[in-house]
């Protein structure tokens, strides 16, 4: 068993075979080898690392994709998501961004790639403003700035 | 209380505005005040009891400067832009730029959004047209770093206008002078635009798509050869609108998948792809339509291992294609393992009229034993050795469909047959009926029979909503 310590100090004792879904995690069991000593997550909180141990569970005994694979190589670009994953990502939109946050500082390619597809799939067909509205992000341009991309962007008008 | 005032966090006012009007990570230090704030906004709004108050756009602000989407690092955005683009798509590019400084930094820097790049339309000369496509390319082509580009040259006219290609010969230039990039490529336009094209020849390492539709009536001489020296071109669609000869010099045996749409005269596809040293094929699918296909005369034995997807259509008149047809005989399919060729079975998928009449007729006699699934249009009644699913195509060619054939066919649930082909014993059950037709469906005597039928034969009702597969 490994044990992990979250942000929010709550201990976590979980099967080895499930958090090496965690190319973080199985790279510092390997370096560090046999300890009983917690392994700190100061980027996880717990109510997120429990939803993290459900999709390493569900995932248990499935092969591990390459680590030396960038998925945006691989090829599958598409938006499916299978039914499983869907539903576990049905979660409110913060609970969404923690699962994403921590799936790349754990280091699990296959849920940071079906987060990223999830959030594609929200802003898919929107326009700039749909999107600022969606996820709640300030417009940071300068007027300035908001000319030259309007500009830059002339391509989208002109096809 | 119709005069709500919050006062921000006083130590770090500033530096709450400015969060506001960013979408920076708030520093550890403000997080608690932030908290609080939010909090006592929100128990001023549970306050108000529904009256009207712009404490809600306050709340949004505090809440925004915790979400957790601020800390989203720059890669895992350009990682969800990535899946939002696999084609050309102007406005998506332009929304994802538009959002906010970040947003537009991680897309600029995502070398993948860029290598599809904008059309190169040849428009008319003059204007300032050819110059903003030239820019745009340049922009993307940069943006692109050194990933393979997805080019895509556009001639709409129907004959050359060589003043036209002088005013966009610089745009045409940003494209041609890295041949050794192109990973895919769609070409539309007359003869001439592949002559413009012709300093790419042997230079296209990494081209394995492409994409060819010409129009207007000039034939070539000879086949055009820019394509020739392809190594890794494997996919290929070649249309031609015109009554006109056009040929192509393509790397034809390692192609896997051909689709050919040529009206004009001597359509030399079929030649090329059948001409491959015997064995030597990589063919998995061919799509042909053709009116005069040549075809090596007389039917020289050949084997196509990988082919699976054979669909011919041959439009012109019945001279033009017999040789084709002959030489189906002598094609062998798979023939290096016939245990595996018999479980693969071939699909034959045979358009309407006449031509498709007698093709169906021949690749029966042809290759009975191995079909598995059969679809044609209406006329045809029998039914093969091996046959699982028989689709009955009538919604384009046939507005009547005959329900009495088709009570035939339900009736013998198997080849009971009207003309059964030598040979077939009969074993092998029909599995799956498929019927298309919308005639069949709108029309109310053709639903009262159809549900006679299904009643006598406990079957499944249509659809209303079923479509059909588009035409061959």
């Amino acid at each position: 068993m490994v044990l992990l310590l979250t942000s929010d100090n709550e201990m976590f004792s979980v099967a080895e075979d499930v958090i090496k879904r965690s190319a973080y995690i199985k790279n510092m069991l390997e370096d560090v080898g046999e300890s009983d000593l917690p392994i700190p997550l100061p980027n996880v909180e717990s109510n997120v690392l429990v939803k993290i141990l459900e999709y390493c569970e569900h995932y248990r005994g499935e092969p591990l994709p390459a680590s030396d694979v960038d998925p945006a190589e691989i090829g599958d670009r598409s938006l499916d998501i299978a039914d499983w994953d869907q539903k576990y990502m049905a979660v409110d939109q913060e609970m969404l961004f923690e699962i994403i946050l921590a799936a790349n500082y754990l280091d699990i390619k296959s849920l940071l790639d079906v987060g990223c597809k999830t959030v594609a799939k929200m802003m898919k067909g929107k326009s700039s403003e749909e999107i600022r509205t969606l996820f709640n992000i300030a417009n940071d341009f300068t007027p300035e700035e908001e000319a030259q991309i309007r500009k830059e962007n002339a391509w989208a008008e002109c096809r | 209380m119709d005069g709500i005032h919050f006062t921000y966090p006083r130590r770090g006012a500033t530096v709450v505005e400015q969060l506001m009007r960013s979408n920076d990570v708030a520093p550890e230090y403000l997080l608690p005040a932030i908290r609080n704030g939010l909090a006592t906004l929100e128990t001023l709004l549970a306050q108000r009891n529904g009256k009207p108050t712009n404490l809600a756009d306050d709340i949004c602000l505090f809440k925004s400067i915790l979400s957790s989407i601020r800390s989203i690092p720059e890669e895992v955005w350009q990682q969800v832009f990535v899946h939002l683009i696999d084609r050309y798509d102007s406005r998506t590019l332009s929304s994802l730029c538009g959002v906010s400084r970040k947003w537009c930094s991680a897309a600029r820097s995502e070398t993948q959004l860029w290598r599809y790049l904008p059309p190169l339309i040849v428009g008319p000369a003059g204007g300032s047209q050819a110059a903003i496509i030239e820019n745009r390319l340049d922009t993307f082509i940069r943006r692109a770093g050194s990933l393979p580009l997805h080019v895509d040259i556009i001639d709409p006219s129907y004959t050359h206008n060589p003043a036209s290609w002088s005013h966009y010969r610089p745009a045409l230039s940003l494209l041609i002078n890295q041949p050794q990039r192109w990973s895919s490529a769609r070409i539309i336009g007359t003869v001439s635009t592949l002559n413009e094209l012709q300093s790419i020849q042997g230079n296209l390492p990494e081209l394995t798509k492409l994409r060819i539709e010409l129009h207007g009536d000039h034939s070539m001489a000879h086949p055009s050869p820019v394509f020739a020296d392809a190594p890794r071109l494997r996919h290929v669609i070649l249309i031609g609108h015109g009554r006109q000869f056009i040929s192509f010099d393509l790397p034809w045996s390692r192609l896997e998948t051909v689709q050919s749409s040529i009206s004009g005269e001597d359509d030399e596809t079929y030649r090329y792809l059948m001409d491959a040293p015997p064995g030597v094929s990589s063919l998995k699918s061919l799509d042909m339509t053709s009116n005069q296909p040549s075809c090596t005369f007389p039917p020289q034995p050949n084997t196509l291992p990988s082919l699976q997807i054979l669909r011919l259509s041959l439009l012109g008149v019945e001279p033009a294609w017999r040789n084709v047809v002959n030489h189906l005989r002598a094609v062998d399919i798979a023939s290096t393992c016939c245990a595996r060729g018999f479980q693969s079975k071939s699909n034959y998928d045979i358009c309407a009229g006449p031509a498709g009449q007698q093709m169906f007729r021949s690749v029966i006699q042809i290759r009975e034993g191995l079909l598995s699934m059969l679809v044609f249009d209406h006329g045809d009644t029998r039914l093969l050795p091996a046959l699982e699913v028989l689709r009955i195509d009538s919604t384009f060619t046939s507005p009547n469909f005959s329900f009495d054939l088709l009570r035939n066919i339900i009736h013998s649930r198997s080849n009971l047959n009207l003309s059964a082909p030598k040979g077939s014993t009969g074993h092998h059950q029909l599995k799956e009926l498929q019927l298309y037709s919308y005639n069949m469906i709108k029309s109310t005597e053709s639903l009262h029979k159809l549900s006679q039928i299904q009643a006598s034969f406990q079957l499944e009702a249509p659809s209303p909503n079923a479509r059909p597969n588009p035409p061959c």
